[in-house]
């Protein structure tokens, strides 16, 4: 994987983890209904699992 | 059973953990991101649901909550902190080893028998929180056991026996994938256990900050138990918290872990697993219970059945479902693997995959037993004071021994098998903790209180509140023993022993 490649999948995973908190912080502010940020929490779960598991490292050690 | 078999059972066990003998190197340490990353994933259980929900139903305050727990979480920290890695840093050996020393062959055997048991049940509550989202998606409905439900509905079996098993089937094919996978989920988890919190915040009546403390003493830590459940406060929240984990700290199982630890000041970062698990997701899935139950009632719902599945569904939608499945799923299956491990040692010539399944079976019975999450709190503090004991024992022989002339990891230097002062240290500290607390619980335990002392008849004890005692009746009994055993026995001295 090029570093460009994994730059790119890791802006899009912490996008999706912005995208799994901040639209509840709009809910709770009248901004959005629940109902989009139902949505929303979905979309950024896909961002989330879609790149990370292409960069989050293997865990080599045991103990 | 015969020597030969005994000798038999304790080489299978030796064998089993053979790598883990030698202390760990210099070059195998780890720094404090390894630690920080560690306890952050392994504390956001499927179980933080639970607990959180508990403490609602118990009918806590928001200020046994917010400063309870704070308290029994620092507490916890320190104990790691304070107890835990410095003894792990100095001697770099597993849990098993330290207990093999001190308290011979035996006395280990048994521990890693009844701690795959234990093992086993917390994984089936894992699995079980993992059903009532399935379930809650399926339209199947959870088990009430407030409501007298105490077996499942066959359609919920089902989806458990599912569940349950693609946990042992993974475990049995090695979870090397699925430990990359949890380690994915990790950061994921406390997002969404924040957002279904603040999200549900608006239902519950929170315009904003300002009435933010009122809403929850009102609405969701209200003081009140719901009917049928035991009244908890203040020092149930300290004392949950500082006692889920009191195995692993002030019971020195996370030697195994902080043996790879550069500094004992990396047992801070236990810091990090305490307060995102059990300080703000229990706060959080605490606000997502209400919400639910308010909710419930508001639909016209009489007896209102708060499952981790239901409220995560509330507050996050798909998303909180697919956390509630993968929060139980990801930390279930190491859990059976280790339960595989211990049981391995008492079956003798079956292959690691019959034994996995076998605990894998015994997990999905548990998980099909409505009452487990139902006590959950009382099952991690059962847990908790039974194994505690002989962690208390590592850390006394550590500190205490030298200081009093004593001899250090005295069954391995005699090679006795069983160390009876370890034993009755250890069974001697629960049985006098169980039988304070069941005198009072429990009608077939009242006659105890005829034979008291009046200052002990009048003692009410709580599981919760017999950490300390525990402790302290662990360490005195270990201590007493240990004097006589050292000093009255005419054993003669061995080169290394403390004059």
């Amino acid at each position: 994987m090029t570093v460009q490649t994994r730059l790119i999948l890791k802006a899009v995973s912490f996008l999706g983890l912005a995208l799994s908190i901040v639209p509840a912080f709009l809910v709770f502010g009248g901004v959005v209904s629940k109902a989009v940020y139902l949505q929303v929490m979905i979309l950024g779960m896909v961002m989330w699992f879609g790149t990370a598991i292409f960069w989050v490292k293997r865990d080599h050690t045991s103990g | 059973m015969g020597a030969g078999q005994k000798s038999t059972l304790v080489e299978r066990l030796d064998a089993l953990y053979e790598y883990d003998r030698e202390p760990v190197s210099e070059d195998k340490l780890h720094g404090w991101k390894t630690f920080i990353a560690m306890f952050s994933s392994e504390h956001i259980a499927g179980t933080e649901f639970v607990l959180g929900t508990l403490l609602v139903l118990h009918g806590v305050t928001a200020f046994d909550v917010f400063v309870g727990l704070a308290l029994g979480n620092l507490l916890a920290v320190l104990s790691w902190a304070f107890m835990c890695a410095p003894v792990a840093v100095k001697e770099r050996l597993t849990i098993y080893w330290q207990i093999r020393k001190i308290a011979g062959p035996y006395l280990t055997v048994v521990y890693s028998g009844l701690f795959a048991l234990i093992l086993c049940l917390l994984a089936g509550s894992m699995v079980a929180v993992s059903t009532t989202a399935i379930a809650t998606t399926a339209g199947v409905a959870n088990p009430n056991y407030a409501a007298g439900e105490t077996i499942p509905s066959l359609p919920w079996i089902a989806i458990a026996v599912g569940v349950g098993a693609v946990i042992a089937v993974v475990a049995v094919l090695g979870f090397e994938r699925l430990a990359h996978f949890a380690k994915v989920v990790a950061p994921w988890m406390p997002f969404v256990f924040l957002a279904g919190a603040v999200a549900s915040l608006p239902a519950l009546g929170v315009t904003g900050p300002g009435n933010f403390w009122t809403v929850a003493n009102e609405k969701i830590w209200t003081g009140v138990p719901k009917e049928g459940q035991m009244p908890y406060g203040f020092w149930h929240c300290v004392g949950l918290a500082w006692l889920c984990n009191i195995a692993q700290h002030m019971g020195m199982g996370d030697m195994t872990i902080f043996r790879y630890a550069k500094k004992w000041q990396m047992g801070f970062c236990s810091a990090f697993g305490m307060f995102l698990g059990h300080y703000m997701a229990w706060i959080c899935s605490g606000v997502m219970c209400a919400a639910f139950v308010h909710a419930q009632q508001a639909a016209g719902v009489a007896d209102p059945n708060p499952t981790p599945g239901d409220i995560a569904m509330l507050g996050a939608g798909y998303a909180g479902i697919v956390c509630v499945v993968l929060a139980g799923w990801t930390t279930a299956n190491p859990t059976l693997y280790r339960a595989g491990l211990a049981f391995q040692v008492a079956t003798p010539n079956w292959r690691r995959w019959v034994v996995t399944l076998v605990a894998g079976v015994v997990m999905i019975f548990t998980a099909c037993i409505p009452a487990v999450l139902a006590y959950l709190d009382r099952i991690v503090a059962y847990y908790g004071l039974f194994f505690m004991p002989l962690g208390a024992f590592i850390f006394i022989d550590f500190w205490l021994f030298p200081r009093l002339g004593l001899v250090r990891n005295y069954a391995e230097r005699r090679r006795l098998t069983i160390s009876w002062p370890a034993a009755v240290g250890w069974f001697g500290s629960f049985g006098i903790c169980f039988m304070l607390y069941a005198k009072d619980q429990y009608a077939g335990w009242a006659w105890v209180n005829d034979r008291l002392p009046p200052f002990l008849a009048r003692y009410k004890a709580d599981l919760f509140l017999q950490v300390l005692p525990a402790w302290i009746i662990a360490v005195t009994l270990y201590t007493l023993c240990s004097i006589i055993q050292q000093r009255v026995a005419t054993v003669p001295a061995l080169e290394g022993d403390v004059a």
